[in-house]
């Protein structure tokens, strides 16, 4: 298993605060006179096994409940069916590195991200599988694993536009030709308006497409105007919209 | 239309004045509800010997003196009296406590209780006596029907201190050597002591041909637990304490309780002994109407 944003994994560390609260909160409690005290020792002795039952279960789902809020952030990448042990699959890995892969988010580029994808989806692949990389210039790429992780680690933000509707139908036509039982589409992408203007892909039955956005939102700048004087270029940008805002 | 007294709240009758006043009230206010003497029994009251003269009834004679000095007396009884009864009351330091303080404590409580019984049974000219205790006998005021004997009751009553620890079978074994007489015993007391021990004593009163009664005391807030998240009860007597989330041990707590009067109730059943389960926010009449 991997995960989009790793570091959010150090949110791990407050699956300690419902143990630590219950460590920190042990303060000395009131006192009071109560004169049947006997009756409670009874009817504490009697129901000693279900309260610590019930304390434990208690604290055992509210650390669950941050480890799986901490994990949902982290954006883990699990295999389909069961950790690699699925039936044979064709598998077509399209990574968009338009250049707006090339923006940067919180310290990463989204190309960063996407190629962790990637690799995760080459990694989960087995002998059985076949497997293709297509970038954005619409070329599918066959080899070993090892030559397409070597492919997504070189692989830089381009200057080409990615078509994801004509690279979807493309790549969904390809696994649907394959003579194997699992036919996938992996869409890795920051899914920008421009990647999805010409319509709907074409998708045979039976083939699944799976598709990966890096999560944080890209402010998208375009050029507004530019103005040329005395041998100088002034550009002014666009405002800003989010990625699939208005603007490309 | 006036209101009786011995169907209010405890508490607010308890407002009204001293121990006296409030059994008064609530006295004229049961008696003024029963349509018969609530008590029924039978005793005479000794007071003195005199000399014997000719043509006092040979049944008078006491023959015992007359074994021992050979001279002649003849016993003398004040008045025929239906009951003879004593009244035995638990003074330990349990027994000082209340829930909340608009409640009396159960010690509160016990006193005016007493003293309404013992202002009842007085009346209808049964012999009346007071006991006090805590780990050891504290008041013994024998049973008698002369006139001030209710003054000294609740002098009794007032003049014995909350007490210390329960011990309570060791009290009541005591009692027994005091209590030679037949008549009616009527045991007041939260019960917060050993029940098979305080058993062997109320079941020998019971051999003795006693009527044995027995009122126990609780504080609503003994009933049903409450009291902050988190909190640490601790037994005035024996000063042992225990850490509870009494939201968490109610439903259970409440089940131990009403688990202990069930076995007192039984208990008390199979030896032929009274048993009634009284709190402390009951009016007092409501509780005499228990005896009758």
């Amino acid at each position: 298993m991997s995960f989009l944003h790793p570091l959010a994994l150090l949110g791990l560390a407050a699956a300690a605060i419902p143990a630590l609260l219950h460590l920190l909160q042990r303060r000395v409690p009131p006192e009071l006179d109560f004169p049947p005290v006997r009756y409670l020792s009874a009817a504490e002795r009697e129901s000693a096994r279900r309260l610590k039952l019930r304390h434990l279960l208690l604290l055992v789902l509210r650390t669950a409940l941050i480890v799986v809020i901490v994990l949902a952030a982290a954006r883990p990448l699990v295999p389909l069916r069961g950790g690699g042990a699925h039936q044979p699959t064709a598998v077509v890995i399209i990574l968009d590195n338009s250049p707006s892969a090339g923006a940067v988010v919180s310290g990463g580029s989204v190309l960063d991200r996407l190629r962790v994808a990637a690799r995760s989806s080459v990694a989960r692949t087995t002998s059985a599988d076949r497997v293709w990389l297509m970038l954005c210039d619409g070329v599918l790429r066959a080899g070993t694993r090892e030559a397409l992780l070597a492919i997504i680690d070189s692989t830089h933000a381009g200057w080409q536009r990615l078509d994801l509707v004509d690279a979807v139908g493309g790549a969904a036509r390809t696994v649907d030709a394959q003579p194997l039982p699992g036919r996938e589409v992996h869409v890795l992408s920051d899914l920008q308006r421009t990647a999805l203007a010409s319509g709907h892909a074409d998708v045979p039955r039976g083939v699944r497409i799976l598709a990966l956005e890096p999560g944080s939102t890209v402010t998208n700048r375009g050029i507004a105007s530019v103005t040329v004087s005395e041998g100088a270029a002034v550009i002014e940008l666009s405002g800003s919209t989010a990625a699939g805002g208005d603007l490309p | 239309m006036a209101q009786r007294l011995d169907l209010l709240d405890p508490a607010e009758v308890a407002r009204l004045g001293g121990i006296e006043i409030v059994a008064e009230g609530v006295v004229e206010g049961f008696l003024a509800g029963v349509h018969r003497s609530p008590f029924r029994g039978f005793s005479v009251e000794f007071t003195e010997h005199r000399a014997y003269q000719a043509g006092d009834e040979l049944r008078y004679l006491d023959w015992r003196i007359l074994g021992r000095s050979d001279r002649l007396f003849v016993k003398q009884f004040e008045e025929e009296t239906n009951l003879r009864a004593m009244i035995l009351l638990d003074a330990s330091r349990s027994m000082a406590w209340q829930g909340t303080p608009e409640r009396l404590t159960k010690r509160a409580y016990a006193d005016r209780l007493a003293a309404a019984l013992a202002l009842i049974l007085l009346r209808q000219r049964d012999a009346t006596g007071l006991v006090t205790f805590d780990e050891q006998v504290r008041q013994v005021i024998p049973a008698r029907v002369k006139a001030g004997q209710w003054t000294r009751i609740v002098r009794g009553l007032l003049d014995t201190p909350d007490g210390q620890g329960t011990a309570a079978h060791a009290a009541l074994q005591r009692l027994t050597a005091l209590l030679a007489r037949r008549g009616m015993v009527v045991l007041v007391s939260d019960l917060l002591f050993d029940r098979e021990l305080a058993l062997v004593a109320l079941r020998y009163l019971r051999h003795r041909g006693h009527q044995v009664i027995v009122f126990h005391l609780m504080d609503p807030a003994e009933v049903r637990l409450s009291g902050p998240p988190e909190v640490r009860f601790r037994d005035p007597e024996s000063s042992v304490s225990v850490v509870v989330r009494p939201r968490e041990l109610a439903r259970a707590y409440a089940d131990t309780v009403q688990r202990e009067i069930a076995a007192w109730r039984k208990a008390c059943r199979r030896h032929g002994i009274s048993y009634h389960h009284v709190q402390t926010d009951m009016p007092f009449g409501l509780a005499l109407r228990l005896l009758t």
